[in-house]
């Protein structure tokens, strides 16, 4: 059975990867008010303690080059205890779309329509991303290159315009609040873009790599990525100070702050479109791990006539999710640095221990050498 | 309400008669309980009727039972 | 690939046109907008509640153009209009005003925010939350304290000006190319909120009331104590506050001396704070001002030579520095009020001793010492070398 029969480049993959981190940089407001001035420090953190989790992925798809997450999960647990955990996942990936979904409703509800209903924005972008994925993973990723290049261009051209308004001290006093609001704020960041990665378990199988590459590719995304999101943090920071706590969008806020002369100031729209061209990105990538995931689990050999249906249940899901914003930001930063890890750190470390246990990847060299044999 | 069954109609005229030419069962049967699945959510969201959301039922249960919380 | 390319360029129009369309959704045309150009809060007469005017630059003088002004005529209509409401709070006056006229307030292009004296005093904090909040309104905008009334303000004319919210922001700006710390904008107001114990100065705006025109004018800064007006400081101490900030980008420093007087212009100045700490544990701030200037002006100085003047002035320089910082630093250590942000600044740097410091900063600041180091540079003479009157001097 194979569904996705396109193959993505190695860069293209580690692109994605940057992309997916990079438009996380939205959702910074969920650790910046628990760790104020050090919200960097935070992001260096939790791209350290990230590290053994994407050993963790990076084992696995050795293990299993030619299969992606439901298929690992067929394998090493059999056929129903891999359906049940595969379930899991497919609860997880739709759960992450959805809230994506969500985030950029309210993003593009805060920043520049703020009178149109959340739903129609949904809704349009729903669909796009529905056509995106139609095409196949390909297609999805295929535009990931020029995203990075325009959002990196933007974020140098930021830093250079407001380089007079960015305050050294914003940064001081450094690693002077309770141990506790680092442990948590750490917690976050490892669990909201950096774990996410999980995702990517679904699709590695349908990149063209040689085998010893891998690691290289994947590392490079997570770093570029992870650094990319620092670079971000450290500007809103450096021009924010000590206000950086008071905003629900800080990235945002800063953008609308710069200006280069009287008249050329308030180009923030621009970067709210970037920013939301950003999410498109990660919420169509989402979307088709989601509907791959699905029809993997169904063992169907295509995904197209879910798309719909799927769209809308999303589009509901995203709406029934939460009751409010104040709701969302609180199980982001109360409940998901429990619940994430099941799912992004359990999960596949169970998965690994059992393959390691039943030996089974060697199996299959074998079984295949076998075949080769015959 | 009535937009909400136009669109869901819309969306079995686009997608049904892939499926059926399709011909495989299966295919069928899980468009069928995915579609009837996803139509019954947006109907009660649409009615106004409370959905209570799966993360809150994680939330509960997590700051109920296990006392696991920040 | 051609395909591949059209399909591209299909998606690429329907993504712009998708994202275009829907913000159609409230679409709200020029001609059905009142542009709010500046906002006053006053405290109202009746206890707890505010009066919220704006000014509104009227719709028909929009457009037509800078250009086209006419001078002295006494008819000339007013360009902007002023409506107010009294209410609770700031979203209730603001719905108020909105429900009462005839268009929608459009709130982007606010250039100031004006607090009235009296409500100063009371404590702005409650009524800068919705302005934060607003999605409409910019960090930027400046805010300043009226001396009187804020409403007064708002309505008084300003003559170069169309608008004279505007004129205001105008004012502000000149001020702030002097030192940045001589406006405010809302941003930064909030941030030395946020710093415990830093307090905020906000600019005060007259009305000047003289023979035949009334006018405006930026004079001294109100200390704030919290949120709370507690007391003011003149232009004069003002330039102290500034030479400690280590932010003067231009403005002049007049010296007198035995032998004559000079004004010298400020070309920059720099500082470099530093905290000493004495053996009891308490604070000193020791700094290093650095201050760069050029001869603008030089009356007297007879019978000396130009190295002997500049000596001279750089001692002089000195003094008068001195005496502006010290002016400013006694009259707030009589208030308590820490506007130079000393306290945040310790924090930054020696977060551990402030945390012993801090529960008694109220009680240290007023006998906290400072160590001053100030080191002036003469740069420049302007385009003389001498004075005519020194020529003259030497003569007789």
């Amino acid at each position: 059975m194979n569904i996705e029969k396109s193959r993505i480049s190695p860069l293209q993959f580690m692109f994605a990867i940057m992309c997916f981190i990079r438009s996380s940089s939205l959702l910074s407001s969920f650790f910046t008010p628990i760790v104020n001035q050090d919200s960097w420090l935070v992001i260096i953190f939790g791209m350290i303690v990230s590290l053994p989790v994407l050993w963790i992925y990076i084992s696995l798809s050795k293990a299993f080059p030619k299969s992606n997450l439901i298929e690992i999960n067929d394998l090493v647990f059999g056929r129903i205890g891999g359906k049940i955990i595969s379930a899991f996942y497919l609860w997880f990936f739709f759960t992450l779309t959805a809230l994506n979904l969500r985030d950029l409703g309210i993003f593009v509800g805060k920043s520049t329509m703020s009178k149109t209903p959340p739903v129609l924005i949904i809704i349009v972008f729903i669909l796009l991303c529905a056509w995106a994925v139609y095409y196949g993973l390909e297609v999805v990723t295929r535009y990931g290159i020029v995203f990075i290049l325009i959002s990196s261009a933007i974020l140098l051209l930021s830093f250079l315009v407001s380089i007079n308004i960015m305050h050294r001290e914003s940064f001081l006093p450094i690693l002077n609040q309770p141990l506790k609001s680092y442990i948590q704020g750490t917690n976050i960041i490892t669990m909201i873009p950096f774990g996410e990665l999980v995702v990517f378990l679904m699709i590695v199988p349908y990149v063209d790599f040689k085998q010893k590459k891998l690691v290289r590719y994947f590392m490079g995304g997570f770093l570029l990525g992870g650094l990319l999101l620092l670079a971000v943090i450290l500007r809103d920071l450096a021009i924010l100070g000590n206000t950086l706590k008071y905003f629900s969008l800080p990235s945002f806020e800063t953008l609308r702050i710069i200006r280069l002369f009287d008249s050329l100031g308030h180009m923030e729209i621009l970067f709210a479109i970037l920013l939301i061209i950003l999410l498109f990105f990660k919420v169509t990538l989402l979307f088709y791990i989601s509907l791959l995931a699905l029809s993997y689990w169904l063992k169907i050999e295509t995904f197209r006539p879910f798309i719909l249906p799927v769209a809308a249940l999303l589009v509901a899901y995203s709406f029934i999710m939460f009751e409010s914003s104040m709701q969302q930001t609180a199980f982001a930063r109360e409940i998901i640095p429990f619940f994430w890890p099941i799912f992004e750190m359990l999960l596949p470390f169970i998965t690994l221990i059992v393959a390691y246990i039943r030996e089974l990847p060697k199996k299959n060299r074998e079984k295949e050498k076998e075949d080769v044999k015959v | 309400m009535i937009i909400l069954i136009i669109v869901f109609i819309i969306m079995l005229m686009i997608d049904l008669p892939s499926v059926i030419r399709n011909g495989k069962k299966k295919i069928l049967i899980a468009y069928g309980l995915i579609f009837t699945f996803s139509f019954t959510i947006c109907l009660l969201l649409a009615l106004e009727i409370n959905i209570k959301s799966p993360l809150m039922f994680v939330d509960e249960f997590y700051k109920n039972i296990l006392h696991f919380s920040y | 690939m051609l395909n591949k390319f059209k399909k591209f360029l299909f998606l690429l129009m329907v993504f712009i046109l998708v994202f275009t369309a829907s913000g159609c959704y409230d679409i709200r045309e020029l001609d059905s907008l009142y542009i709010v150009t500046g906002m006053a809060m006053d405290k109202a007469e009746q206890p707890g509640l505010i009066e919220v005017s704006v000014q509104i630059a009227k719709p028909g003088a929009l457009g037509s153009g800078g250009g086209g002004d006419k001078k002295g005529g006494g008819g000339e209509e007013k360009a902007t209009i002023i409506i107010d409401s009294v209410k609770r709070n700031v979203i209730e006056a603001l719905e108020a005003l909105r429900h009462d006229s005839s268009r929608t307030l459009f709130m982007h292009h606010n250039q100031v925010l004006i607090f009235g004296r009296e409500q100063a005093e009371a404590g702005i904090l409650p009524y800068l939350d919705a302005s934060m909040r607003d999605q409409e309104t910019r960090l930027e905008v400046m805010v300043l304290v009226a001396d009187e009334k804020a409403k007064d303000v708002l309505n008084t004319e300003i003559k170069a000006e169309k608008y004279s919210a505007v004129g205001i922001r105008r004012m502000v700006d000149n001020k702030r190319s002097i030192s940045k710390f001589f406006g405010i904008d809302l941003l930064t107001l909030v941030s030395k909120l946020t710093e415990e114990t830093t307090s905020p100065l906000l600019p005060i705006i007259k009305i000047v009331e003289e023979e035949d025109l009334t006018r405006l004018s930026l004079t001294g800064m109100a200390v704030f104590k919290k949120d709370k007006m507690i007391g003011k400081i003149t232009e004069y101490q003002l330039r102290g506050y500034s030479w400690v900030m280590g932010e003067l980008k231009s403005g002049y420093l007049p010296v007198k001396l035995k032998q004559g007087s000079s004004v010298m212009y400020v070309k920059s100045s720099k500082n470099k704070l530093n905290t000493i700490f004495k053996p009891d544990g308490k604070p000193i701030m020791s700094m290093e001002i650095e201050g760069v200037f050029s001869v603008g002006e030089l009356m007297g100085f007879e019978e000396m030579d130009t190295k002997q003047i500049v000596d001279e002035l750089k001692k002089g320089a000195e003094q008068a520095i001195r005496k502006e910082i010290m002016s400013c630093f006694k009259s707030v250590q009589s208030m308590k009020a820490d506007i130079y942000g000393f306290g945040d600044y310790i924090n930054k740097h020696h977060p551990k001793k402030w945390k012993t410091l801090k529960p008694q900063w109220e009680e240290l600041f007023p006998s906290l010492e400072l160590d001053l180091k100030i080191k002036v540079e003469i740069k420049d003479t302007g385009k003389i070398l001498q004075s005519p009157q020194m020529e003259i001097g030497r003569l007789s």
